[in-house]
């Protein structure tokens, strides 16, 4: 729990002494910058640290944020656990302050543990709804994450002493999970923190360990 | 490269990998092993609405062995051991040996959390006993939660049991459970098998049973090292029946989740001799548990095991089969 401390710790002093940059996913400060850095740390779903970069563009008059983010678990920094999204984020309809704002990622993330090695390729469509102001929002998210398709290489330790002839290949339609629950984020100086917080279920809406989501982000813009 | 063309070579990629022939995560066979309801050729038989793996060694007029495996939702792959012959011994030249995957477990058919309960449970045991040893009391070799399952069946029916082996039964009534429940499992956030597993839910979802029971392989190695179990040879399973696992344990709490059971009531009227086996290294349901729990029986002693975790009877199967061998000639002894 040192190393959680220390990571969040991290964060906030960043966040405190970066007062040159402005950083956004607040879509109502998109038009204030054109590049975005930020880094996040969270439970999403496991223990998982990122770095991501975003390009401010307008599309028929709007901004939109196009990015990538690459992310691994931070528990003894796994980089075989890994996650790389391409993605985008825009407002899709606005009323005074309020915002329904939608973003789509294509994901391609990796594991490795004790019975198998995989690697997968899917995507996220997340929708938020919230008011938006130029030094803070809050919004309630609901997204889906699906895993549409996974390579799997099962370990010699899981082929020798429990299951030999389980199948390596590519395995369609494995997976999926909804996530739902509260963002917000508020501008400090030119500095912007972001929280998401939530809870996860499978695509059949059962539970998940751990069944909430949570992380904080900082993010510098240029 | 354009981003237009980037997104092209990403769809082509992907519908090329689609165009491959792909697998089916809830096909039997797949990820974890086919049951008796998919393989006819599996040793198996018909009992109290179910189908159940059994296999059985020896001569059927012998006095009946029924091992009772732990979990609950492992299997009885680890305790085959125990048939075998070592140092010129084997169970099998006196006794008859019935091994059983409990319901929804190993190689047994699956089933819903309806027909996962303890009085399910209950009446599988009852029935596996009159089926193997009708008119004539069973001999019970328990681990882990076997030995619990074991002395339920004892509580139960005391007249129907000529002796019992219990090798780390966990704990047999709620206020133990209450007080060892949070050594059990290695729930560190931090740790590296719960951060496996909470990331490989974005690959496989745990909706059906298959990949209930695929998921709950990633603890098999680490989430447990309280428990000193050899990684490299560990004492394996078909499979980790995962609705098994949940429901049987959830029959044994209350509606907010609290322990409610109590297996000892009536172990009083029980006065044979009962065996209790422990690894040396095992911190939670070793030696020091096992020396509180054999006094819920009237007449029980405990031996403990060098060298070995909770898996004892798998990692020292000679020194395990040794003293089960000296227990059952002093049950004879007794008897003449």
């Amino acid at each position: 729990m040192n190393g959680i401390l220390r990571g969040v710790v991290t964060l906030v002093v960043l966040a405190l002494v970066a007062q040159d940059v402005a950083a956004q996913w607040n879509v109502e400060r998109y038009g204030t910058s054109h590049n975005q850095v930020y880094t996040t740390l969270g439970l999403d779903p496991a223990l998982v640290t990122s770095v991501g970069y975003g390009r401010n563009i307008k599309i028929f008059g709007r901004p939109w944020q196009l990015g990538a983010e690459a992310g691994v678990v931070a528990a003894d920094f796994d980089v075989q656990d890994f996650r790389a999204r391409l993605q985008a984020r825009g407002t899709l309809l606005g009323w005074r302050s309020v915002r329904l704002v939608g973003s789509a990622a294509f994901i391609t993330r990796g594991t490795e543990n004790v019975i198998y090695r995989a690697l997968n390729f899917g995507s996220d469509f997340t929708g938020a709804v919230g008011v938006y102001k130029p030094r803070w929002f809050v919004a309630g998210e609901f997204g889906f994450d699906k895993a549409i398709i996974t390579y799997l290489t099962h370990s010699d330790w899981y082929r020798q002493h429990y299951y030999p002839d389980a199948k390596n290949g590519w395995y369609l339609n494995a997976g999926g999970t909804f996530h739902y629950g509260l963002t917000g984020g508020m501008a400090i100086g030119r500095t912007e923190l972001t929280a998401h917080i939530g809870q996860q279920r499978t695509e059949d809406f059962n539970a998940l360990t751990p069944p909430l989501y949570g992380s904080l982000g900082v993010g510098f813009g240029f | 490269m354009r981003a237009s063309q980037g997104i092209t070579a990403v769809i082509v990629g992907l519908a090329g990998l689609l165009a491959c022939e792909t697998l089916d995560p809830t096909a039997p066979g797949n990820l974890v092993p086919r049951t008796v309801a998919e393989d006819p050729n599996l040793p198996a038989i018909d009992m109290n609405g179910s189908r159940f793996h059994v296999e059985t060694f020896g001569n059927p007029a012998n006095p009946v062995i029924v091992f009772v495996h732990g979990g609950p939702g492992s299997d009885y792959r680890s305790l085959l051991r125990l048939a075998e012959r070592h140092n010129g011994y084997s169970l099998t030249d006196e006794y008859f040996l019935v091994y059983w995957d409990q319901r929804g477990t190993g190689l047994s058919k699956r089933h819903d959390k309806s027909l996962l309960t303890l009085d399910v449970y209950r009446s599988d045991f009852d029935s596996l006993v009159n089926r193997y040893s009708p008119g004539r009391p069973v001999l019970l070799i328990g681990e882990s939660w076997g030995g619990m399952f074991a002395t339920e069946f004892i509580n139960r029916s005391p007249q129907r049991v000529a002796g019992a082996v219990l090798i780390e039964p966990g704990p047999l009534d709620a206020a133990t459970a209450v007080r060892i429940e949070n050594d059990i499992f290695d729930l560190d956030m931090t740790s590296e098998w719960l951060n496996d597993f909470a990331w490989a839910s974005q690959f496989l979802s745990p909706d059906d049973h298959i990949r209930m029971d695929y998921e709950r392989m990633l603890g098999a190695k680490n989430s447990q090292p309280k428990y000193h179990e050899n990684k490299e040879n560990p004492s394996p399973v078909w499979r980790m029946g995962a609705a098994a696992s949940r429901y049987i344990a959830e029959d044994g709490q209350d509606e907010n989740g609290r322990w409610d059971y109590d297996f000892t009531t009536n172990l009083a009227a029980f006065t044979t001799p009962v065996l209790f086996l422990a690894g040396a290294w095992s911190e939670v349901q070793g030696e020091s548990l096992q020396q509180e729990q054999i006094l819920f029986y009237p007449s029980a002693t405990l031996q403990v095991i060098d060298g070995a975790g909770h898996d004892v009877a798998w990692v020292k199967t000679p020194e395990v089969l040794a003293q089960i061998r000296t227990y059952l000639d002093g049950l004879k002894g007794a008897a003449r």
